[in-house]
């Protein structure tokens, strides 16, 4: 069973949005709807301003607080670590929403909160998600964990990490690089 | 049971009137709008109509909770309140339900409730305990109703434990989340039972003066009418004081937590886009004048405590919206809890949709309520 993990490299991104316009392609969605945007983050004080762009989607977490409160079970977790929605069993409570402390959920025209499904269906096939093979600066990286022969094995085991909000214990699938901007 | 002629009084044309508002924007929702119709985002997700789910859900367990002083704690006192205070809790709660379930995207999939349970859900917990609970209110209304006392107060008993893990858990669902700090905790259940009991008294104070104004039951003298009148008027300022109390424990221990969106959010109720609504509805209209009018009075005028009763609701009405807002007002720390804080925030305003479900959910229960004051053998 694969261990499906994803590498971001927010050093890299120049906020071109190609990752948001390919999923919404790839899925069909509205100009309104999204699965993954980018948000700008700001450090240091006049004249040594830095301005990091983060690409922001659902992160798949070990312990996903969507999955704990919905009342359903309409979210699930895959063995191979992917979080889903069963859109069958969603009765739109909007819970997920609530409970999702990075804010990766968006309702679709169905009234299902819908989000990042890692492009499930096309990496059964063995194709990349499309943000991540649209991506003209290579700031993703999504693969197999536990294969030695997949760069992320390097990238996440000998890189300098981090996780988003490592304090609420979520334990997040996507591991994204340290800034190299102070 | 009565086979009184129904008299249709202005409140019959007043209620009509506010449930066609409630309908229209029913059909607002479902044939015109959609999820548009309501005003919310992804940022936040919970609108008016939770608040006013809260609202009704929290007022008919209160109802039900004061109301079971007769019943389950034998108050010779509170018994001739026992079948108005059943009636008013079945048609607020179902009034919960109605709102909550127009406010759901898919409602009929709530079938999934009972197929795929999800027991770490509170949501599953709060559908479980108020439906337990609507089951046993309308037995307990029914043998009360057949005068048959000993099953109503075997139901009562049982209700009382059921109603009590309802309220607590309604509480609970804002504490589970871990990424609201504002809601995050064990504030919220307890602020449920308090609030609940505030909206139990204020409840049963409007029906009393309604179903008592004129001295016409029978077999209940004026003097009694009064002492159960100052009675409740003594419970609500009591509880008034209390929930006073929680809040500023609330906000003071917000304003200064060291998460800087539970502090944030505490400033955006008292100093930011909450504050009229904190100060002039919640704390002056819900808090200030309620007491004041129970004090002033020495809790002798019926139609003060009423009033008191009138406006305790409106306050209520808007702690809920109040409440829920701030827990979605600051916008989601994604990256760091440390990060800086834009002083920016997440907008939300109810929609007339919105409003017309609950205010059209107040005209149902009015409505229904004069209906059977003339239909059924209430006193």
């Amino acid at each position: 069973m694969a261990n499906y993990v994803m590498f971001i490299d927010p050093n890299k991104c120049t906020g071109c949005n190609a990752c948001r316009i390919a999923c919404q392609m790839q899925w069909g969605l509205t100009p309104s709807v999204n699965y993954n945007h980018l948000i700008e983050q700001e450090t240091g004080k006049y004249p040594k301003v830095q301005r990091m762009i983060i690409p922001i989607q659902c992160q798949h977490c070990d312990d996903a607080p969507c999955q704990k409160v919905c009342p359903t079970g309409a979210t699930y977790k895959r063995e191979d670590g992917i979080v889903l929605i069963d859109a069958k069993k969603c009765i739109g409570c909007k819970y997920c929403m609530v409970a999702c402390p990075y804010n990766a959920r968006v309702i679709n025209e169905e009234g299902v909160p819908e989000k990042c499904r890692f492009c499930a269906e096309y990496v059964a096939q063995g194709e990349t998600p499309a943000c991540v093979s649209t991506c003209m600066n290579e700031v993703r990286i999504f693969g197999d964990l536990d294969d030695p022969a997949s760069p992320l094995h390097e990238l996440i085991n000998n890189q300098d990490v981090v996780q988003l909000r490592p304090d609420l214990n979520t334990k997040p699938r996507i591991y994204y690089a340290k800034s190299k901007r102070g | 049971m009565k086979t009184n002629k129904y008299q249709k009084s202005l409140w019959t044309y007043l209620a009509f009137f506010l449930l066609l508002f409630g309908v229209a924007g029913a059909i607002n929702k479902y044939f015109i709008s959609g999820e548009h119709a309501f005003g919310v985002s992804p940022e936040v997700p919970w609108g008016a109509l939770i608040s006013g789910y809260v609202f009704f859900a929290v007022a008919a367990t209160g109802t039900g909770l004061v109301g079971s002083l007769g019943h389950v704690f034998h108050l010779k006192k509170f018994e001739p309140l026992s079948k108005r205070a059943l009636l008013a809790s079945i048609l607020l709660l179902l009034s919960a339900f109605l709102v909550l379930a127009i406010e759901l995207a898919n409602p009929f999939k709530m079938i999934y409730l009972l197929l795929s349970p999800n027991l770490s859900s509170p949501i599953l917990w709060m559908g479980v305990f108020y439906g337990i609970y609507l089951i046993l209110l309308f037995g307990e209304f029914y043998f009360t109703m057949k005068d048959n006392h000993k099953v109503a107060s075997g139901i009562a008993y049982f209700s009382f434990v059921v109603k009590l893990a309802a309220i607590i858990n309604l509480g609970r669902v804002f504490g589970y989340t871990a990424s609201r700090g504002f809601w995050e905790g064990y504030y919220y259940p307890a602020y449920m039972v308090v609030s609940a009991l505030v909206s139990g008294a204020a409840v049963l104070l409007i029906i009393h003066y309604f179903s008592t104004k004129d001295f016409k039951v029978p077999g209940y003298a004026k003097t009694q009418v009064e002492s159960l009148g100052k009675n409740l008027s003594q419970i609500l300022a009591v509880a008034l004081l209390i929930f006073a109390v929680f809040q500023a424990i609330k906000v003071g221990i917000s304003l200064n937590a060291g998460d800087m969106a539970t502090a944030e959010a505490a400033k955006a109720l008292i100093s930011g886009p909450l504050a009229i609504s904190f100060w002039a509805m919640e704390v002056l209209v819900g808090i200030v004048a309620p007491l004041a009018l129970l004090l002033g009075s020495k809790f002798t005028s019926m139609g003060k405590a009423f009033w008191a009763g009138i406006l305790t609701m409106a306050g209520m009405l808007f702690s809920r919206l109040d409440f829920v807002y701030a827990g979605q007002i600051i916008p989601l720390q994604i990256v760091d809890a440390t990060q800086q804080i834009a002083q920016v925030y997440n907008a939300y305003s109810p929609t007339w949709s919105e409003w017309s479900l609950i205010i059209g959910a107040l005209g149902l229960i009015i409505l229904v309520f004069d209906y059977a004051e003339c239909k059924l053998a209430l006193d």
